[in-house]
């Protein structure tokens, strides 16, 4: 045991980090839990003198939302899309960054590119690309001008442009340009995390492989991935967390909308829901709907764990 | 399977094109290594041992010269396609999967009319575990594994199937000294039973000796010398060779040669009936003969030791006599007391049991140091200034100044 003394002295150590940590993260946690129990809760009107009752009304108001329903089912469709895709896509190009030799610096910078640039600005990038531009519901006979390099792009395969964010585009379409946009965003980070993975991988792995004659397909199922797992297993919890949190690409191609003009908030996610909330002074609201998204989080990360637990070799 | 290597080279080419600097790693190799046999590559760490087993194996190329498996030129055959087993230093194996699976790993490869059913490769895999003994651990992964476990398990993947020649690349080095004295019998075991061709790198010459058919002894990329370990031993073709086999390693002196007597600082210590002296020095001898005798006469009367290094640096200089390195080997020592001609200060004696090592100096020494190896009972008076040595003729070898290389003469 150590003397009380030298205990006083660790804890004076910690104590500047334990205060940001009080006043930071553990006292909002818990005034969230609390707002979150009075019923019906605004802070201006507590601060007004105005008092609450304790209930679950809270959540009860928020699940049967149809509001936040829609978001919590945006919110999913985006998770359950773009992890997968984007963690395979990572792993593919990881595996083939790490096997070339001329241009791989350079690859692996253009790869990289995405994640020193603002997601909001790349978001408008994203838009100009998808836009169109002069009258979509023109007769057969009206030109169609569009401004978009991608339905340029599918004019050439000689494919009709598509309205992806505009008036009038469809939801399905909307979501598949923020599907390619969040993949793409995503991308970097995987690719950075799991080529160091590749790269701590002994190669006499490899070279015992080869010599026994091992086909390519079975050296990546059955070397490359086990091996890897510990990073694939990162990557794709991380991958949904940052999926349920997602907010700032909608905004980057759809702006503070959430949705082309005329069906705004219609790809509004939890993250926006709860800002929202916030907007209206409706703390208690939000509070419900942060603890309801903390659980979905913590659902999912434990059943990656369990999965990962069984799969991963460390 | 024999195994032969026609003027192997591999050269790795310098990083930096300017500089010309390439790395010779393997230089014009040929050597056979007959069928069913154990041959040792054995050299310092950096002498292209692992460069040429992998040439062997496939995994790299030669940069010219040949390879065949019998009568097959394999030169150009992809790793998988030469039927080789690959032991690695550190054995590489796969740490997710189990020893079974790691075992069974090379026959899941096998395809076409090799291609085994489920059953058989079980068997087989349990067939080679125990030849290894390790069929109680198939369950376990490699980190569960002690390392001459491992060693074993990577044998048993290399065995399994049935290559035609086996390589190990100094597979005992991560070992200790009793596991790897039990492995290194285990080896030769095991390949007597299978009669596989094998080929087995190491830095640690007693290891290929006590193990070998057949030593291929290297030094920078080039071959030194090839035999059966005790001939290399015996009869070492250069210096390099006569020090690098041996413990303790061979005592290395510089000295002379005069009218077929060999010198260790004044001492005459052994004649070398019909040596064949390279001739250019043969004339620097014959000139100076007369000064020579002159001073031998000084240190006849008992002279100090300053005039014997300055006798010395004659020697150099050629005068004395043609200059040679002399090797003697530890067990070439015999004590004598009363009629040995090689003085040497006697330092301390290790008795271990029935032999002893004396350790004795001598200026003439390269180390300074001398080991010998001597028979507890040889009368030796522990408590001398001074040791006197008489020396085994065949222990006693001789080489060129500057070639290195050995210079014959007649032993009877
Ligand atoms: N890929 C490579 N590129 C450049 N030089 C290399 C390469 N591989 C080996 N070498 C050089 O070739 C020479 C022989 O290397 P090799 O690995 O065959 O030595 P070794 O005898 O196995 O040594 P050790 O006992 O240390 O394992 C060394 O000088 C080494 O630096
Ligand atoms: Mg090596």
């Amino acid at each position: 045991m150590y003397d009380t003394k030298r205990q006083w002295k660790a804890w004076l150590y910690l104590l500047p980090m334990l205060v940001l940590l009080a006043v930071f993260t553990i006292w909002p946690i818990i005034n969230t839990v609390r707002m979150s129990m009075l019923e019906k809760y605004q802070a201006l009107a507590a601060a007004g003198g105005k008092t609450f009752e304790v209930s679950f009304y809270n959540f009860k108001d928020v699940l049967s939302y149809n509001k936040f329903l829609t978001c919590l089912k945006n919110t999913m469709i985006l998770c359950v899309v773009t992890v997968p895709v984007s963690s395979i896509l990572a792993l593919l190009i990881a595996v083939f960054l790490n096997s070339i030799r001329p241009l791989k610096r350079v690859l692996q910078t253009i790869f990289f590119l995405p994640y020193v640039t603002n997601s909001i600005a790349i978001g408008m990038v994203f838009a100009a690309m998808f836009n169109i531009v002069g009258s979509f519901h023109g007769t057969p006979n009206q030109i169609i001008e569009t401004a978009g390099i991608i339905n340029n792009m599918l004019g050439v395969f000689g494919i009709e442009p598509i309205n992806w964010i505009n008036p009038g585009s469809t939801y399905g379409a909307n979501i598949t340009v923020l599907v390619i946009y969040i993949v793409w965003n995503a991308l970097p980070f995987k690719i950075l995390i799991l080529l160091g993975g590749l790269q701590g991988i002994n190669k006499q792995y490899y070279d015992a492989a080869k010599v026994d004659g091992t086909p390519r397909k079975r050296i990546f199922t059955r070397i490359t991935v086990p091996l890897l797992s510990p990073m694939i297993a990162y990557v794709v919890i991380t991958g949904f967390i940052g999926g349920f949190k997602e907010y700032t690409s909608i905004v980057g191609i759809f702006g503070e909308d959430m949705g082309p003009a005329g069906a705004s908030k219609r790809l509004n996610t939890m993250v926006g829901f709860i800002y929202d909330a916030l907007e209206n002074g409706r703390q208690g609201r939000a509070s419900a709907a942060a603890l309801i998204l903390f659980a979905i989080i913590l659902v999912v990360t434990l059943i990656n764990l369990y999965v990962s637990k069984k799969r991963v070799h460390y | 399977m024999k195994v032969e290597l026609q003027n192997v080279t591999r050269i790795f080419p310098s990083r930096n094109k300017r500089e010309k600097n390439d790395v010779v790693a393997v230089n014009n190799f040929t050597f056979e290594i007959p069928d069913g046999k154990l041959i040792g590559l054995l050299g310092p760490s950096g002498c292209g041992k692992s460069t040429t087993l992998y040439m062997i194996s496939g995994l790299q190329r030669p940069t010219s010269g040949r390879i065949f498996f019998g009568e097959d030129d394999v030169t150009d055959l992809a790793p998988e396609n030469r039927g080789v087993g690959l032991v690695f230093q550190n054995y590489a194996l796969y740490p997710h999967m189990t020893v079974k699976q790691n075992i069974l790993f090379p026959l899941q490869n096998l395809k076409g009319e090799d291609k085994m059913t489920k059953e058989d490769m079980l068997e087989r895999a349990y067939n080679v575990a125990r030849l290894v003994q390790i069929d109680e651990l198939m369950e376990r992964k490699p980190s569960e594994l002690s390392g001459g476990q491992q060693q074993r398990v990577a044998i048993a993947r290399a065995l399994v199937k049935m290559p035609r020649v086996l390589l190990l690349d100094e597979p005992l080095s991560n070992l200790d000294a009793r596991l790897r004295l039990q492995t290194r019998e285990e080896i030769r075991r095991i390949q007597r039973e299978t009669q596989i061709t094998t080929v087995f790198v190491t830095h640690d010459q007693e290891e290929a000796m006590s193990i070998s058919d057949t030593i291929v002894v290297m030094k920078l990329g080039v071959i030194q010398q090839i035999g059966k370990p005790q001939d290399v031993y015996d009869n070492p073709t250069n210096l390099f060779v006569a020090k690098f086999l041996g413990t303790p390693p061979i005592n290395i002196f510089k000295g002379y040669v005069r009218n077929e007597m060999l010198y260790i600082g004044d001492d005459p210590i052994m004649s070398v009936p019909g040596i064949q002296l390279p001739e250019k020095k043969v004339k620097v001898e014959q000139q100076d003969n007369q000064e020579n005798i002159s001073t031998e006469h000084n240190t006849a009367n008992g002279q100090a030791v300053d005039s014997q290094t300055a006798e010395y640096k004659t020697v150099e200089d050629g005068v004395k006599g043609h200059p040679v390195y002399i090797g003697i080997r530890p067990e070439g020592f015999i004590v004598d007391e009363q009629n040995g001609p090689l003085h040497c200060h006697l330092n301390n004696v290790e008795v271990m049991g029935r032999d002893m090592t004396v350790v004795s100096s001598n200026s003439d020494s390269e180390s300074g140091i001398i080991r010998s190896i001597i028979n507890s009972d040889s009368g030796l008076d522990r408590q001398a200034e001074t040791v006197r040595y008489s020396l085994k003729p065949h222990k006693v070898f001789i080489f060129d100044l500057d070639t290195e290389e050995r210079i014959l003469f007649e032993v009877k």
